[in-house]
């Protein structure tokens, strides 16, 4: 007699331990996860990146490269049968037709330079055995499943041929192929911007709804999950507790566990939430069976660990809670989040002076083409936009991406020449200055990147990378350039010791902070920050921005704060812009765009995003946005959201809507705009 | 891809003649003289006769714009004669490009020299590629085994001993010991049966095998790290998570991918062979062009190493655009317009 949770389970996992033999010595990557997963139940599974998530499941499929993966112990029960003991080739039938398996990247997971149709057909073939014709037609009918026009002919395409969101359309179909008992979705949607993540949240409930598969949902935004599973289990690499269940008639407030007790800024939180909504999960938390031994955030370096206490000054004030979750950066200051900064500067810093002005300032990118490059068209990255800057307020600038936003805030800062359009600095037009001036403009408008790690010279010590600015200017040499160095290492709380140190010895969150005390080098008065967060982990975002925003204070910044990521841009910004294929469509003070958002555009952005609210994510109506973004070489006519927006009139394609001041300081361009 | 390709052989036009230009530029200055060879009783007014023969009193650009002539006309319109039959204009006024030393057609000792140089040097290259792809591709699935650690070690020593070294290697070990195989390749050898076959496959084995063992060493070295690169893809993830048999992982998913730079290299290569292996074809005699090209600048025969440098750069810009058009062919994200 079998035990009564096996019973109705498919899938019951018991104590899966892997580790990693690796140079540094081995990673306990996974320590006895346990989970079970019911019929036609959707599990999501949330923690950090690196606590595991990932390997577990790729665990029980045997999909781990053997060495350096040793898989120490588990049962994985699929219907009885432990796939963890089963041979090779016996695994191997399992996955794909009893399994299937969605990943992270739709971009690198499908075989470039296979068509569509043979990577959709293969499973068919192997594991159902149909001829050709046969998968051909099934293949078809799986791609109008998922939701893809004209299936019959995109069966012949190649993946580079389809978006992100159309080609994670299609690893759903391969996924599904088979009607397999069980869908494992790795991060499925992280890779997307936010109104295709909606679309495809959309697909898998329909296909689970009407297919009936039970789904494990792995994400690191506990928002993705709140409105699409019935129970959550949280993982962590640090042996205390893991996993929590919950059930659904609990309601996900903030994110859970006593590691992840930091709520994840959202829509629907501001600034990190009230202590109401931060209360922490009465989750039936059991202490698991966990190796003491390594766990895998301990294999970090012992210099996150120094830096601990430098970082404490410049957190005084935390406006949103600093995380305690993570080992790298660790607590910043643990005892104030449950301070609430009161909104900031409600109708916009008006009163200041401005700073950086721009009118329709506009690049287009040549497209070349035939024997001789001919310009047959431009790429229209920015096509006109206008706003100001004020000094010492931080202007967000979001949309999705392809829209325009990094390169708005290149040309900006002269790194790319306008195509057209007036750019003002303190007044002054720097749209045409070149050489000398230049260079000394260049030292009051900086700019921090995206990808820390790329944007850091590898064979340069940190040193060198933040002090090359003072050198190239001739602003200081010798002892003062060391001091200097120091001084900013100081500034953006790390210890002048890493002076010595190279860009690899660093986590991602130092990377950033070291590409901070670059800009910071000239003393310049304007920062674009172009996704500085984007590539870092949840946790260590929030030191970034806390960081940004002190320094801001103490040092009278300006900021142009570019992000795809709505809920992080209601945080730092004063107003906000919201940008769509090379056009900014509606500007307004924070508080005002999310409270009332009038553009159908920020409307659809914003209910895309996903509420950490699991009650609020359950009651509001989401809107959906069709297709795909236009190509920004062939914008549509009229308005240029006319294609996707749900309340689109013949009027919308044919004449483009004005640039108005609707309410004060709340700008917009749209024909129907405020008339709902 | 058509325009693509048009547009990269309207721009190999000035290549090449910036190409020949320098070729026939840097010779031209070097000292030599066709009648240097000669005796030193043959009197100066003789000497002078020879030198206006071969038009070298005429100014620099002026015999510039003559070799230029004869190299893309008149030699051009002489192979198409020869291949048709036909007689187009008055052929035996045509002049041609004359070596000093022997005193007849360049383009003619090249042609009579082509066939060695391919079968052997060509051979060679083929059965490279055969040994190297199976081999490259079993190490690096087999990545640490014994087979890759073997593999590797044999690669290294194929590509850092020098050609002149396994030759001489081989034929102590094969001819002059074992007294298996001749040292020498007989060019004039004509096969009419199984018995003058079998004597031609034992005079090529050698130089072939040699010249491989070279040209597997360093593809197969190549095609292991292609393949390594692709292992660890994320898409063959995908294909193993959708119950693909290894197998088709390998040879489906794997190998279409890792062929795509391997492929070009190959094209890459071919022009080499036309350059013949210098020092193979020294060594087993074999007289192609490799060797060719050896006595013509020994013997200061500037037409002929001209006309052969020339051709070299022909064939070099002619396989980098098929390379290019391979490796559009073969990775479909590539797009040509
Ligand atoms: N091939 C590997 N070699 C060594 N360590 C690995 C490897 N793959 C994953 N790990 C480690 O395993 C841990 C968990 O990784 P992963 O499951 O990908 O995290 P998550 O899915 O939660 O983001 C991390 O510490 C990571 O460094
Ligand atoms: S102008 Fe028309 S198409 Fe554009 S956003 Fe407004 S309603 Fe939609
Ligand atoms: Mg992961």
């Amino acid at each position: 007699m079998r035990a009564t949770t096996a019973t109705d389970a498919v899938l019951a996992v018991e104590d899966v331990r892997t580790r990693f033999h690796t140079q540094e010595g081995v990673v306990h990557a996974v320590n006895g996860i346990g989970f079970e997963l019911a019929e036609g139940e959707v599990l999501g599974v949330v923690g950090e990146s690196g606590s595991g998530k990932s390997v577990t499941m790729l665990s029980l499929l045997g999909l781990l490269p053997a060495p350096p993966a040793e898989i120490v112990s588990g049962t994985a029960k699929l219907e009885g049968e432990d796939l963890m003991a089963l041979d090779a080739d016996r695994l191997r039938q399992v996955r794909g037709a009893r399994v299937g398996f969605i990943f992270q990247d739709p971009m690198t997971s499908l075989n470039p330079v296979l068509t569509v149709g043979y990577q959709l057909t293969e499973p068919l073939r192997v594991h159902l055995g149909m001829d050709k014709a046969a998968a051909r037609k099934r293949a078809a009918q799986l791609l109008s499943l998922v939701g893809i026009p004209e299936p019959t002919r995109r069966l012949g395409d190649f993946p580079h041929q389809f978006s992100g969101g159309m080609r994670q359309r299609v690893m759903i179909a391969i996924a599904l192929a088979c009607s397999p008992k069980v869908l494992i979705a790795d991060e499925p949607t992280t890779a997307l911007d936010v109104t295709i993540q909606a679309q495809i949240l959309d697909v898998v409930k329909r296909l689970q709804r009407e297919l009936g598969m039970s789904i494990i949902w792995i994400t690191h935004d506990l928002g993705v999950v709140a409105g699409l599973a019935d129970r959550v289990m949280v993982t962590s690499s640090v042996p205390t507790c893991s996993p929590c269940t919950r059930d659904r008639n609990i309601p996900i407030r903030g994110a859970c566990c006593a590691r992840c007790r930091t709520p994840i800024p959202g829509m629907d939180r501001p600034n990190g939430g009230s202590r109401a909504s931060r209360d922490i999960l009465r989750v039936s938390c059991r202490r698991q069976r966990l190796v003491r031994s390594r766990p895998a955030a301990s294999m970090r370096s012992s210099v996150a660990v120094a830096k601990t206490r430098r970082s404490r000054p410049f957190t005084r004030d935390t406006r949103w809670p600093a995380s305690t979750t993570s080992m790298p950066e660790p607590p910043v200051q643990s005892d104030s989040t449950a301070t609430n900064t009161p909104v900031r500067s409600g109708s916009g810093a008006t009163a200041a002076p401005v700073l950086v002005e721009v009118e329709n300032l506009t690049k287009h990118f040549p497209i070349m083409h035939g024997v001789f490059r001919r310009q047959v068209g431009s790429v229209r990255a920015v096509d006109g936009i206008d706003f100001q800057i004020h000094e010492r307020e931080t202007l967000g600038l979001v949309g999705e991406s392809g829209c325009g936003k990094s390169t708005a805030g290149r040309v900006i800062l002269r790194l790319y020449d306008p195509t057209a359009g007036r750019i003002a600095f303190r007044g002054q037009d720097i749209g045409g200055v070149r050489g000398e001036s230049l260079r000394r403009l260049r030292q009051s408008m900086q700019m921090v990147f995206q990808d820390p790690q790329d944007s850091l010279n590898p064979r340069m010590t940190v040193g060198s990378i933040v002090g090359e600015p003072l050198v190239e200017h001739g602003v200081a040499k010798g002892r003062a350039l060391d001091e200097r160095v120091d001084e900013l290492l100081d500034a953006v709380g790390l210890s002048p010791r890493f002076a010595n140190r190279y860009p690899h010895e660093f986590s991602g969150g130092q990377r950033q902070r070291i590409g901070i005390a670059r800009a910071l080098a000239l003393e310049p008065e304007f920062i674009v920050c172009d996704e500085p967060i984007a590539a870092l982990d949840v946790s260590i975002q929030a030191q970034v921005v806390n960081l940004l925003q002190d320094l801001q204070e103490r040092l009278g910044l300006t900021y142009l704060f570019i992000s795809h990521d709505l809920g992080m841009v209601r945080h730092i910004a004063d107003r906000v812009a919201v940008m769509y294929l090379g056009k900014i469509v509606e500007l307004a003070p924070s508080e005002k765009l999310y409270r009332g958002p009038l553009h159908p555009y920020t409307r659809a952005l914003m209910s895309a995003a996903p509420a950490h609210d699991p009650e609020l994510e359950a009651r509001r109506e989401r809107i959906i946005l069709t297709g795909d973004v236009p190509s920004p070489a062939d914008p549509p006519s009229g308005c240029r959201f006319s294609t996707r927006c749900p309340i689109a009139t013949h009027e919308c394609s044919v004449r483009e809507p004005e640039w108005r001041e609707l309410r004060p300081g709340h700008r917009v361009a749209c024909h129907y705009a405020g008339d709902a | 891809m058509i325009r693509y390709i048009t547009r990269r052989l309207l721009f190999a036009v000035p290549t090449l003649v910036a190409i020949s230009f320098v070729v026939f530029a840097l010779l031209d200055l070097a000292p030599s003289d066709p009648t240097g060879q000669l005796p030193l009783t043959i009197p100066p007014e003789v000497r002078a006769q020879i030198r206006e023969s071969f038009g070298l009193d005429d100014p620099f650009l002026v015999r510039y714009g003559k070799w230029m002539e004869q190299f893309f006309v008149n030699e051009p319109l002489n192979l198409i004669e020869q291949a048709f039959g036909v007689e187009i204009g008055n052929s035996s006024e045509r002049f041609r490009v004359i070596s000093y030393a022997t005193r007849s057609p360049v383009v003619d000792i090249i042609a009579e020299r082509m066939p060695q140089t391919l079968w052997v040097v060509g051979l060679s290259y083929v059965v490279g590629i055969l040994i190297a792809l199976p081999i490259g591709i079993i190490s690096a699935y087999r990545q640490y085994s014994w087979f890759d650690q073997v593999g590797t070690f044999v690669s290294m020593v194929g590509f850092s001993v020098p050609t002149f070294f396994t030759g001489l290697l081989a034929i102590i070990l094969f001819s002059v010991m074992l007294e298996w195989l001749p040292s020498i390749y007989d060019t004039t050898h004509r096969v009419t049966d199984l018995g003058s076959f079998w004597v031609q496959i034992k005079q090529i084995i050698m130089p072939v095998m040699v010249l491989a063992f070279y040209n597997a060493a360093q593809l197969s070295r190549f095609m292991r790290s292609s393949v390594l690169d692709n292992l660890n893809l994320d898409y063959v993830r995908t294909a193993r998570a959708k119950g693909m048999r290894e197998r088709a992982v390998l040879l489906v998913h794997v190998l279409r991918n890792s062929m795509i730079p391997v492929v070009t290299m190959i094209a890459l290569g071919i022009p080499t062979i036309f350059g013949g292996a210098i020092i193979t074809e020294q060594i087993f005699r074999v007289n192609g062009l490799g060797q060719l090209l050896i006595v013509a600048i020994q013997g200061a025969d500037i037409p002929m190493v001209q006309t052969l440098t020339f051709l070299f750069a022909i064939l070099i810009v002619g396989f980098n655009l098929v390379a290019d058009v391979l490796y559009g062919i073969l990775d479909p994200r590539i797009r040509y317009e």
